[in-house]
């Protein structure tokens, strides 16, 4: 499903390269769930934006479904994002103006989803998640865990065939914490391929693939059941 | 999709308070001051074009050859020669104003100064509408009168004023032939009254030949009529009949639609304005609105780190740019159609002041709606583009790790910005500076003459003719030391005549020339260089004695002018003084060359001839009883009307007064923007500093020291303002006091009097932010972050 061959990243000044990420050769297949963990610094998240396509890369081959990436303009990445990808971040990143009704919305209404279909995608999302009460509550009105959760809501409702979660946790308590953790687990049970950065061995170990990150290479890559 | 916009739209409005409320009433203002100037500016240029045959008309002007001073005035038999000769021109009419004089009905009776002879075919050319009377062929009988409605109310209030009796100067009876609405205040032409040419011709031929140009005369050409053939031909009808115009003048044929708009036509009756000053206020208004817009695009661009988060989500979730770009431009349409709303009211509520200011009659029309809709969409446009698509171009990744560099991204834009926006403003406080001066200076400048304390009216009638009886009553009342006559208001000489003399050198020499009583000199207190004043005493001074200027003397370059023998205005006789210099023309002039003559026969100025008289200053209600019962002795069915001659001469200097004005207002309006700018600007600057600021007390930096980094960039932006505004404004004053034969010099002073004005009230707008962020505790700056 994504092929990154020889990827890198560097931030170019005046005088110095400074590189994020080096020789990075991986594929990710339909139905994964890997944990990228690493040192602060090591690129993880740059990684995981390059996977998502929120961020060039310097140099390198990426295949996302077989389609040449590196060579993609604008708009196709963005009918990606629009079809295929669902962002979880560590800050939650709702928009702070919409209630979380409308901040599940955004995504369909980018993808042009009829009103009808719309608001029973909404409806759906927001009784699966058990936040029909909130639906008209603004970002900051909500605890860290429910601001997450509606983050995940937002992820799903484009039902994305992967998920790139960028330390879902982090801002969280363990117990809001686990529930997110097994909430992914059971999206990839489902069949949703799911790609989170952590720095936590307990939550990397809720993926079968481990991928090791220091100074912009991959160190070691570990595989479990 | 809209109501997600708008919804973030709005509440981003409403959590952005500040930020909104500085956007929303800057371009509140911008778009209220460019409004105003574009109703004024369409106004002037639209001048004359309700007439239906506009494209059609045009005022035959006559240049000086080798010069460029170009008249309006043309010989009195033009007109018919060219409407009978030229097969091209439909139509010709001429017209000249009369001097200001008594018209009565019953016992109501007034001065009026818009009334002009006009031709029949006048009527015909320009579409003026009628109310009442002979619409269809009006002045046909020599005494037929065509009044405006004004007039008609004025005199005969709710009667019918067709074939009522107008009497004239108590002379001669008019009547009214027909009513004509009065004529719109954007027409060149404003009469109140129009009468015939038939009478003036029957009491002076020779303002009717082909050797005196008195008369403005317009014709109608046939459709696609070649404009330079006619003029061709005009000009060897004028040659054939006065062989002496081929050697003076060049014929031009001005468009009607030119006329308002051609400044600097002399002997025209027009109401004119000056396209120089159109384009000054036309680019006057685009720079406020450009200010306005800059602190738009400022305040939007540094706010952009607050909406990068919320790029990066929606490009997460599949936004395109294009959309995000919709997104933003709708949103400052928002902020613009808000600022709009306020601008609608504003121009609502200042439009009377405003037309009381200016004379016209402006309203929000359907014109005004236009003209609106487009400077909301080039605001909209030109402000909203640059911020909408740098803050769309974010990159996604970069925007959602907080990465996007805070404090140190270097804004050049953004200065420059600034720069210009106080620019503008510097050089907007140098210009009012400088024509304050200069109209400082042209009050208080020594005219030559004693302006202070003299009154004049009209010598009319039995008082001018028992002038000498009239003079030793008024100088019986304790208030008046002199009293003279004079042939016409001494600001207006009439006259000019060719001058010969013994000896001649030079030929064709015209001097202005004006009659007085003997007394003039010195009840104008006005001092002689050589020789003496007129006296009693030399009865042979009536016919035959002249007084020249300083500037006439020069101008004929006499060596020894007094005993010299010269020849004018129909008069021959000798130089016997030399008075000084006097300005009695505005200071936009060089002092003419005059030749003052004795007045000979009291009768021949009833007309335009004044009696000026000097006064203590008390009590002159008291004075102007006196005067006034005199007046009512020698002239009972005349109204008496007076003037003070310092009032005469401040009125020279109307237009400079309100351009001082317009100015002032422009350079307060562009400094309150501009800095309305700035301290929106200050506000992100010092919240994107916080931390730096927090680090720097913690190291121990004083409060002091910590305001003055934080005003610094202004500092430099305000200097960099000044080494553009001052060049500019150096040019555009020096081209400016050009207009004026007598100027100030322009001082280095007032450059940095404004330059430091603009700083200081730049500095002042920044202090508050700077002060506060520079007091604020250090660990709470660094936890927040």
């Amino acid at each position: 499903m994504i092929k990154l061959v020889d990827v890198e990243k560097y931030y170019a000044n005046k005088f110095i390269k400074t590189w994020v990420l080096r020789n990075i050769n991986l594929t990710i297949h339909e139905g994964d769930f890997v944990s990228i963990m690493g040192p602060s610094g090591a690129g993880k998240s740059t990684l995981l934006h390059i996977i998502g396509m929120l961020d060039d890369m310097s140099g390198g081959e990426y295949y996302f479904m077989d389609e040449p990436v590196h060579k993609l303009n604008e708009k196709k990445r963005t009918a990606f994002h629009q079809q295929y990808i669902g962002f979880v971040f560590q800050a939650y990143h709702l928009i702070d103006e919409l209630t979380v009704y409308e901040n599940l919305e955004t995504p369909l209404l980018y993808k042009k989803v009829k009103t009808a279909e719309r608001k029973s995608m909404i409806a759906d999302m927001l009784d699966r998640f058990n936040i029909v009460a909130k639906k008209d509550l603004f970002p900051n009105q909500l605890s860290g865990g429910q601001q997450q959760l509606v983050a995940v809501a937002r992820a799903l409702i484009i039902n994305p065939k992967i998920i790139l979660a960028d330390e879902p946790t982090g801002n969280l308590n363990s117990k809001q914490g686990l529930e997110i953790m097994e909430m992914l687990k059971q999206l990839n049970k489902e069949g949703t391929t799911i790609i989170q950065v952590t720095h936590d061995e307990n939550k990397a170990a809720f993926g079968n693939r481990i991928i090791h990150l220091a100074d912009g290479y991959v160190e070691k890559e570990e595989q479990h059941g | 999709m809209f109501m997600n916009f708008l919804k973030t739209a709005i509440r981003n409005i409403i959590r952005n308070r500040v930020y909104s409320i500085i956007n929303i009433a800057g371009l509140a203002i911008g778009i209220t001051c460019t409004a105003l100037i574009l109703m004024w500016v369409n106004d002037e240029v639209n001048f004359d074009s309700f007439h239906q045959n506009k494209d059609r008309i045009y005022r035959i002007l006559l240049q000086r050859k080798g010069t460029d001073e170009i008249m309006a005035i043309t010989p009195g038999l033009l007109a018919d020669a060219v409407k009978k000769q030229i097969p091209e021109v439909t139509y010709t009419a001429r017209i000249i104003q009369n001097h200001r004089n008594p018209y009565k009905y019953n016992d109501k009776a007034f001065y009026e100064g818009q009334t002009f002879c006009v031709d029949p075919d006048f009527f015909k050319m320009f579409s003026f509408q009628f109310l009442s009377g002979n619409a269809e062929n009006p002045l046909v009988n020599p005494n037929d009168l065509v009044i405006s409605e004004t007039i008609a109310r004025k005199y005969f209030g709710n009667e019918n004023p067709i074939g009522k009796n107008l009497t004239w100067n108590n002379r001669s009876n008019y009547h009214v032939c027909a009513v004509m609405k009065d004529m719109p205040v954007n027409s060149h032409l404003q009469m109140q009254i129009a009468e015939t040419h038939t009478l003036a011709e029957r009491f002076w031929q020779g303002g009717y030949n082909w050797s005196n140009f008195v008369h403005e005369t317009y014709i109608q050409v046939k459709e696609n009529s070649f404009v330079p053939d006619i003029e061709k031909k005009i000009e060897s009808i004028l040659n054939q009949n006065n062989p002496i115009t081929d050697r003076f003048y060049y014929v031009h044929l001005q468009p009607l639609g030119d006329i308002h708009l051609d400044a600097g036509i002399t002997h025209s009756t027009a109401l004119t304005g000056d396209r120089k000053y159109v384009n000054i206020f036309l680019l006057i208004g685009f720079g406020i609105l450009f200010i306005a817009c800059i602190n738009f695009i400022n305040c939007a661009t540094a706010n952009s780190m607050s909406r990068a988060q919320e790029v990066g989500i929606r490009k997460a979730v599949g936004a395109q740019r294009s959309k995000l770009i919709m997104q933003f431009i709708g949103e400052f349409a928002l902020l613009t159609c808000c600022a709009s709303l306020l601008a609608v009211l504003a121009i609502n509520l200042i439009v009377p002041a405003f037309n009381h200011f200016t004379g016209k009659v402006l309203s929000l029309d359907v014109h005004f709606f236009t003209f609106f809709s487009v400077i909301i969409l080039f605001t909209t446009l030109f402000a909203g583009s640059y911020p909408a698509f740098y803050i769309s171009a974010f990159s996604p990744g970069e925007a959602l790790k907080n990465k996007l560099n805070r404090t140190n991204k270097r804004a050049p834009l953004q200065s420059a910005l600034v720069v210009f926006q106080f620019a503008i403003s510097i050089l907007l406080i140098i210009c009012t500076l400088i024509i304050n001066s200069q109209l400082t200076f042209m009050q208080h400048k020594k005219l030559g003459f004693d302006k202070d304390n003299i009154l004049y009216f009209p010598a009319k009638g039995q008082l001018a003719e028992k002038y000498d009886i009239v003079k030793s009553r008024l100088l019986e009342y304790p208030g008046i030391s002199n009293v003279t006559m004079q042939q016409s208001v001494p600001t207006t000489t009439i006259n000019g005549s060719w001058v010969s003399w013994e000896g001649q050198t030079k030929q064709d020499l015209v001097v202005r020339n004006t009659e007085v009583t003997p007394d003039y000199f010195a009840t104008m207190n006005i001092g002689l260089a050589e020789g003496r004043c007129f006296s009693e005493e030399f009865t042979t001074d009536k016919e035959s004695a002249f007084i020249l200027n300083q500037a006439a003397v020069d101008y004929l370059e006499f060596e020894n002018p007094v005993g010299k023998k010269i020849r004018t205005a129909g008069r021959s006789g000798e130089i016997v003084g030399v008075v000084e210099n006097s300005h009695f023309k505005s200071l936009h002039h060089t002092i003419e060359p005059l030749i003052f003559m004795q007045l000979d026969d009291y009768k021949s100025i009833d007309l335009f001839g004044v009696v000026l008289v000097k006064f203590s200053g008390q009590d002159v209600p008291q004075l102007l009883d006196n005067i006034k019962k005199i007046w009512q002795e020698y002239n009972p069915n005349l109204p008496f009307e007076y003037h003070f001659l310092d009032q005469t001469i401040e009125r020279q200097y109307g237009f400079e007064k309100r351009l001082s004005a317009i100015f002032t207002w422009f350079s307060v309006v562009s400094i309150f923007i501009s800095c309305l700018g700035l301290f929106g600007l200050a506000t992100f600057i010092v919240k994107s500093r916080t931390k730096e600021i927090g680090i720097r007390k913690v190291l121990g930096s004083t409060i002091s020291r910590i305001i003055v980094l934080l005003s610094q960039r202004f500092v430099i932006w305000v200097l960099f303002a000044n080494l553009i505004a001052w060049p500019a404004a150096f040019f555009a004053m020096h081209k400016w006091l050009e207009n004026f034969a007598y100027r100030i010099d322009i001082d280095l002073w007032v450059f940095i009097l404004a330059g430091a004005l603009a700083l200081m009230i730049a500095l002042l707008t920044i202090s508050w932010q700077a002060i506060r962020a520079a007091r604020a505790n250090p660990v709470e700056a660094l936890r927040y972050e």
